[in-house]
């Protein structure tokens, strides 16, 4: 199921986690729930959360609350690729 | 109070989510439900929180935040967990958050109940006591988990009371409504050697929704008692005390079916127990101990590491980073488990949100049918912005003139700097920029339309879509994305880039994108330059930026970046019925920072400009901006702006709304600029308005991930050209028709 989930993304003919769900038939929430799971093991990294420090300039910026990211990013890592690369191989 | 309201540092319990099912759903998919301990870590008066929850950091918009309800945590003398022998049976009540666990051990204890903290810790501990025929049970409710993976302080207290207090029974709460979620914990605890009994909770909840679930069925998928119950409604309870009993007594057979893990893992398996059999401590499950090694649980691996010889521990180390992978075949199968269960117990209803989403999903992420939706709904923003917000602003604007009218002709008595520093410094600045606050209530009403209802992420996948289509996509592309809020975070998300010089040009290319701020001023201005066209105007600036940004970054990746793919995914909400009171939260904290700007950051610019331009002479043209104005004449003729125009294009490095206060002072009316300006000067001045160089945040930002002065002043200059070069070549060919 995960080695299923990784290759999908690897394959980047799915980019949202809804059209995973779809597409490995789960539910969103059990999606975000292995994305997350993921996160945790180091396969995946989520984008922006560098953006942990008070910056400069932010409490003075009128439209800092988009400083919320808009749409929640995650990308392979390169263990995540390394991993795949292996799936793959072995296949 | 709100989580809003907690200061850095400080930790607190969340006592209460409100709102919608769709965003306690979403707070709940990300950890945040009744009882969680949550720490703030950074919190800023308008900006996102960032709170530390379960063991994680969680990056939380202040819309979001809005709906979490917390309370100090109150350091109580630690409890000690009742055991007693009076007790015949200890039972172990535990759950994901969100599924009822409470209302249960309510149902179960009534009021024989004792509150206190978990012994050194702060995390609240329940624990009760009932009868039930004769048999006493003594409770434990355990807090709230997502797994046993001891993530978080919750999750390793709950793992460490079943491993090592070894209870008599597990009541394991799901929800009936989200099963599939509830019942990855269950798997894990299936492989604990404690019977389970499934409290199947919320049926109604399900029922309303559609779902349909066959509690025999899943009895017998589980290979556990499965008790149905409504515990809100005191629905099921006696039931449950029946199959407690009656499983302690071995009365009913308990057959659990458990996940498998695949048999080269298995053998893996076996390797390990060979390795660590002698030296797990008697209190652990030696199974459990080797799988959660291979599973590379942090925990148990330096307990293990710290219990045995170097050598004998070298062996395991050995096979332990041979097998590192094991992890995504030993919770692969247990999402594939509960995948089972589901299909086999679960019918699901025919109508459903997800498939509802799925089906406009088809039309609005469509490269062609989703981009003109797009462009209509932007174009719509802009439209129904000036229709509504534009007469409005317009009567303000001139009630703010007359006012300072009066002032002058009516305060005689007083000083004339004095009456000049109300009327034009104070009133013609500020009062100016807050004319535009019925513009901005619409233009942020609608955005927070758009992000409540699902919308938004749709718009950034969408133009994902289309920048990847072009070529345009890895690493540099997702911080780009971030930039559409503010160039701050975005700057800082290019810390995913390993390549130092992809990184560089990506931090290069981000002030390209037009930021909220500076798309409020282009509304603003267009409004005023071009009335009833204003919608055309704005939009197609826009569009032109974009078109700017995404023809810089295929150079920039064809030349580069060789074209790098890297994969990655991004979260599209379902679709929901706005809620109105987040709508009219995500307005209120616009505004507020907006108002908050305007009496603090805008009115010290503002009111330095108004200074500057009203000494020593009391006439602008003969002030000391005015002297120093002139030196801007020249560039300013080559797009035929004046040079107080320039001037308040160059205030807005402070802050991009100074622009709209600076030009307040300098003209009194901002309606005057249209007899200052002609068509193509005006155009010219938007046009180096969105492409101007970006705020004093977003170049600190830049210095800050750069560490060099050379790139800040490279980005600078580059954004001081390209706004420049662009804005003449609009003037010049203008001009021409």
């Amino acid at each position: 199921m995960l080695h299923r989930f990784l290759k999908t993304i690897q394959a980047g003919k799915v980019q949202s986690l809804l059209e995973i769900a779809r597409t490995l038939d789960l539910s969103p929430d059990m999606a975000l729930h292995i994305t997350n799971e993921l996160t945790n093991m180091g396969y995946l990294k989520a984008v922006g959360a560098d953006c942990e420090k008070p910056q400069t300039g932010c409490s003075e910026c009128p439209t800092n609350r988009g400083c919320q990211v808009i749409v929640r990013h995650w990308f392979l890592t390169e263990k995540g690729r390394t991993v795949v690369s292996k799936i793959s191989k072995a296949e | 109070m709100q989580l809003l309201e907690l200061q850095p540092g400080k930790k607190a319990v969340i006592r209460s989510l409100e709102g919608g099912r769709s965003v306690l759903s979403r707070l709940a998919a990300l950890g945040f439900t009744p009882g969680a301990v949550v720490t703030v870590l950074r919190s800023s008066d308008h900006g996102p929180l960032l709170v530390s929850l379960r063991g994680s950091r969680v990056a939380l918009g202040r819309g979001e935040a809005a709906h979490i309800f917390v309370t100090f945590i109150v350091k109580e003398k630690p409890a000690q967990i009742e055991t007693t022998n009076q007790r015949d049976l200890t039972i172990a009540l535990t759950g994901q958050p969100n599924v009822g666990k409470s209302s249960v051990f309510n149902l179960l204890t009534g009021m024989n109940q004792h509150v206190g903290n978990w012994t050194g810790k702060t995390i609240e501990c329940k624990t009760g006591t009932y009868n039930f025929k004769g048999t006493g049970f003594s409770v434990v409710d355990l807090p709230g988990t997502y797994s046993l993976t001891a993530s978080s302080e919750e999750e390793r207290l709950a793992r460490d009371f079943i491993t090592k207090e070894h209870p008599d029974l597990i009541v394991a709460v799901v929800n009936a409504a989200t099963l599939e979620r509830s019942l990855y914990l269950v798997a894990e605890l299936l492989l604990l050697p404690v019977p389970i009994v499934v409290a199947l909770n919320m049926t109604d909840v399900a029922e309303q929704e559609g779902i349909q679930i066959e509690p025999k069925v899943l009895e017998a998928a589980l290979g556990v008692p499965v008790v149905p119950m409504v515990a809100s409604k005191g629905a099921g309870h006696v039931e449950l005390e029946e199959a407690i009993l009656r499983l302690s007594n071995h009365e009913i057979s308990y057959q659990p079916k458990r996940p498998s893990i695949l048999p080269a893992h298995q053998t893996v398996l076996d390797q390990l127990r060979g390795f660590i059999g002698s030296y797990v401590l008697p209190i652990y499950p030696e199974k459990w101990v080797a799988l959660k090694l291979l599973e590379g649980d942090e925990e148990l691996t330096e307990l293990m590491k710290s219990s045995m010889p170097p050598e004998a521990w070298e062996n395991v180390h050995a096979l332990l980073y041979q097998h590192e992978d094991a992890i995504l075949d030993i919770a692969g199968a247990r999402y594939e488990w509960v995948a089972r269960i589901i299909r086999a117990a679960v019918v699901e209803p025919k109508v459903t949100r997800v498939g509802m989403t799925a089906r406009l999903d088809r039309v609005l992420t469509h490269p062609l049918w989703g981009t003109l939706t797009l462009i209509t709904i932007l174009g719509g923003v802009f439209w129904l912005t000036y229709k509504v917000g534009s007469p409005i602003q317009a009567f303000l604007s001139q009630l703010i003139s007359q006012v300072a009218q009066i002032l002058r002709s009516g305060w005689t008595t007083g000083p004339r700097w004095l009456v000049e520093f109300s009327a034009g410094g104070i009133l013609g600045g500020i009062g100016m920029v807050l004319t535009f606050l019925p513009i901005l209530v619409i233009f942020f009403a609608i955005l927070g339309f758009m992000e409540d209802t699902g919308y938004m992420a749709r718009a950034a996948y969408l133009s994902d879509r289309w920048m990847h289509m072009m070529g345009l996509h890895g690493k540099s592309f997702m911080p780009i994305l971030l930039g559409f809020g503010c160039n701050v975070p975005a700057i800082l998300g290019t810390r995913i880039i390993e390549s130092r010089r992809a990184r560089l040009l990506t931090i290069l290319l981000i002030p390209l994108v037009p930021c909220t701020a500076r798309m409020a001023v282009i509304t603003i201005l267009a409004a005023v330059f071009f009335g009833s066209s204003a919608f055309w105007i704005a939009w197609g600036l826009v569009g032109c930026s974009l078109l700017i940004l995404a023809g810089m970054g295929i150079v920039l990746h064809h030349f580069f970046f060789e074209n790098e793919h890297v994969p990655f995914i991004m979260e599209l909400p379902l679709y929901h019925l706005p809620n109105f009171r987040t709508i009219g939260i995500y307005v209120r904290d616009n505004l507020l920072a907006f108002i908050k700007k305007a009496g603090t950051t805008i009115l010290v610019a503002t009111l330095f400009v108004w200074a500057l331009s009203y000494f020593p002479t009391g006439n602008v043209m003969t002030s000391y901006l005015g002297v120093a104005g002139k030196f801007l004449e020249p560039v300013g003729s080559w797009m035929g702006l004046p040079w107080p125009v320039l001037v308040a294009l160059l205030t807005s490095f402070v802050a991009k709304e100074n622009t709209v206060a600076t030009l307040g002072v300098l003209y009194g009316s901002l309606n005057a600029l249209k007899t200052a300006m002609t068509l193509a000067a005006m155009l010219a001045f938007l046009v180096f308005q969105i492409l101007f160089i970006p705020c004093v945040g977003t170049m600190a930002a830049i210095q800050q991930e750069t560490r060099s002065w050379k790139w800040t002043a490279t980005s600078i200059g580059i954004q001081l050209a390209m706004s420049l070069g662009l804005a003449v070549a609009v003037y010049q060919i203008v001009r021409l028709f």
